[in-house]
């Protein structure tokens, strides 16, 4: 009877239960469907943009936050775009074609041998919107962080970019706050991916023996290269060629430091035409041609605030005249003997001394 | 929902994932990839006569409007015309080394004028380059390192200049060494030559100036200051008017231009253009107006552009999408 009751009962409130049961049932449903559609068209978008950041996001895991850890000095603090701070930008040519014969090439000492061509610190001022490039002419011959003196160029090759920049810091009285590393196909591979850049070329750059490494395995070809004077459209490989010949220039390292300035605000000016968009391409450029210590967010922050500087606050100083003296070591080395009296103080009206 | 809906919407999801990564890639803008660089065709502008240019190696002749391709392709620069404009000489470049050679019209090569290949090691090969040809179309100027020492690494290149009929060249220019040197010349009608010279100034820093020889052992007459930076002097048709490119700052030139008397300049200049980097100025045959090289406004890589200036106007780019060689200035025919 109970059990009749309850089915009497119910009966009619169960078959419009079910209805609604079936309805609500349905609903949510269809609710969940569309939940998924949306998280599944969510998800493909995500991987599709994943899939073509992808470059960028490996040059963000590989090849960007490389802090170093410099003995004896305060640890390296990572920059914001809010606060003056102190780059050391740093090129090389691949000299590891000469490691059969070198020590520097020795990975027990921990040698990468990478000659720094050019280093250049670099002191970014947002607040003031300026900059200044100076220049260190690679023969310098200085003591390095690793022990003995040689010409500074070497440290990197001792001890990478912990060593180069312990060395800097050393020798000119100065933090750095932060550090670049570039090799020579990567800089090739930027300006080609930004379409070349416009350089003014100062004077006609004639070197007879212009080293023929790049796409060669003879670490002793060279070739003859003639860039010619005035503003021209430069690709990577003849924008290399005017920022690392030097053996016709009267200043040699200096008249090519001048250069290799010239081309960075080249470069400036074209990061004007780069949208996010660009940035996967330029990321696969750099492919093992790049490192530095900055994140990817930190120089995502730094490219507008580059941009905002305008051409009057950019200063270009170099060692052009009588900061150091030519001199031939016992062993036939060509060298700069540093007057420190003199550079020290120049540099210390741009980078504060520590 | 239906296995059937289940599956469409799965492909719809694939589609739109595919669609995120190619419409990210559609909204490139600086990447060398996005950039087209054509062959130049037509302009939306005529210029009276005709004018051989230099793009990527090909040599140009623009007529009436529209550009057309001329002789082979390869590495010619440079392009100069003779007097009676029937020929071109110009320069065609090789691995280490360069030749001038005599063109028809129509770009066809007659004859190699110089020979500056060496099998004997890299350094004894020679480079030539902008040719100029005097007013009496007897003598071609032109920059060359001929009769450096293969054995040192200081390469300058001087002014030379050369029977075009062929003989001996003659050195006209001394340069400073280590500096590039002395570089194009522009023949004038009383026989003698101005041209560039490359210099450093007491602080070691680049200077240019703009000289004037007129004969090949006289002493050079500096016609503008080393500090004003002027490099690439031509001289319009009738001799009283020189352009040049002068550098303002370490991103923007000027061209100016200026009158002058045979012997000097004659008051300040006037400027004509000087908005972001110029090169390669060449004269109207009337002497009314430049055409230059610079790049183009909206150009995404910066490629060099044609201009047009009247002396007293505004200046006009007249194309876009074409990368002309900023080292060869065009040559202008009636």
């Amino acid at each position: 009877m109970g059990a009749h009751h309850l089915r009497g009962s119910t009966r009619p409130f169960s078959r419009r239960g079910r209805v609604r049961q079936r309805r609500g049932g349905g609903r949510r449903l269809k609710l969940g469907s569309a939940l998924l559609i949306v998280l599944g068209f969510l998800a493909s978008g995500a991987i599709g943009a994943g899939a073509y950041f992808l470059p960028l996001i490996n040059l963000a895991v590989k090849q960007t936050g490389k802090s170093v850890v410099v003995p004896g000095v305060s640890p390296t603090a990572m920059a914001g775009t809010h606060q003056p701070f102190t780059l050391l930008l740093m090129g090389s040519d691949n000299d590891q074609k000469f490691c059969t014969s070198r020590s520097i090439c020795d990975p027990k000492a921990k040698g990468t041998g990478l000659l720094t061509q050019s280093m250049i610190l670099v002191r970014f001022d947002p607040v003031a919107h300026s900059v200044t490039m100076f220049s260190i002419p690679r023969d310098l011959y200085v003591p390095l962080s690793t022990g003995g003196t040689q010409k500074i160029m070497v440290a990197f090759s001792y001890g990478g970019a912990n060593a180069a920049i312990a060395t800097v810091e050393r020798d000119f009285q100065v933090h750095v706050d932060q550090y670049a590393w570039i090799g020579l196909q990567g800089l090739i591979n930027i300006i080609n991916k930004f379409g070349g850049v416009d350089v003014p070329v100062l004077n006609p750059v004639l070197d007879d023996a212009y080293p023929a490494d790049i796409n060669s395995n003879d670490p002793y070809g060279t070739y003859r290269v003639a860039v010619l004077p005035g503003a021209q459209h430069l690709d990577g490989a003849h924008a290399l060629e005017y920022v690392r010949s030097r053996h016709s220039d009267l200043r040699g390292d200096f008249g090519r430091s001048i250069r290799q300035q010239q081309v960075l605000l080249a470069l400036r000016d074209q990061s004007y035409r780069v949208s996010a968009a660009d940035l996967p391409d330029l990321a696969a450029a750099f492919a093992n041609q790049f490192l530095t210590s900055m994140s990817i967010q930190d120089i995502a922050s730094l490219l507008p605030a580059v941009r905002d500087i305008g051409p009057s606050q950019i200063r270009q100083v170099t060692l052009v005249d009588g900061y150091t003296t030519g001199r031939t070591l016992p062993n036939g080395e060509d060298v700069l003997l540093p007057d420190w009296s003199r550079i020290l103080p120049l540099v210390h009206q741009y980078f504060p001394a520590t | 929902m239906s296995r059937l809906g289940g599956l469409v919407a799965l492909l719809l999801m694939v589609v739109f994932g595919f669609a995120v990564y190619v419409t990210l890639g559609h909204t490139k803008r600086a990447v060398a990839s996005r950039v087209t660089v054509k062959p130049p065709r037509t302009i939306p502008f005529t210029l009276p006569g005709t004018i051989i240019m230099a793009s990527a190696g090909q040599l140009y002749q623009l007529q009436g409007g529209t550009f057309k391709a001329i002789g082979s392709g390869g590495a010619w620069s440079s392009p100069a015309l003779t007097p009676d404009g029937q020929h071109i000489v110009a320069v065609k470049r090789g691995f280490n080394y360069s030749n001038l050679y005599l063109l028809g019209a129509d770009g066809t090569v007659q004859r190699q004028l110089t020979n500056n290949q060496s099998r004997a090691g890299v350094a004894f090969n020679l480079w030539a380059f902008y040719p100029r040809v005097s007013a009496d179309g007897k003598t071609i100027f032109f920059s060359s390192d001929k009769g450096k020492d293969p054995y040192v690494y200081t390469v300058d290149l001087s002014v030379w200049s050369m029977p075009l009929g062929g003989g001996a060249a003659q050195k006209w220019s001394q340069p400073s060494p280590g500096t590039g040197g002395d570089v194009e010349p522009a023949p004038l009608a009383n026989g003698g030559v101005i041209y560039s010279k490359f210099g450093l100034d007491p602080a070691g820093l680049n200077v240019s100036s703009t000289v004037l020889k007129s004969h090949p052992y006289s002493p050079e007459v500096a016609l503008t200051q080393p500090e004003q930076h002027c490099q690439q002097p031509v001289v319009n048709a009738d001799g009283t008017r020189i352009a040049a490119v002068c550098q303002v700052s370490a991103r923007v030139d000027a061209l100016e231009v200026w009158q002058f008397d045979g012997q000097q300049l004659v008051g300040g200049p006037l400027v004509v253009f000087q908005s972001g980097l110029a090169a390669a100025p060449a004269w109207s045959p009337d002497g009314t107006g430049l055409i230059f090289l610079a790049p183009g406004a909206n150009d995404a890589a910066g490629n060099f552009q044609l201009w047009y200036s009247p002396l007293y106007g505004k200046p006009k780019q007249l194309t876009t999408s074409s990368d002309f060689d900023a080292q060869s200035a065009p040559a202008w025919k009636p």
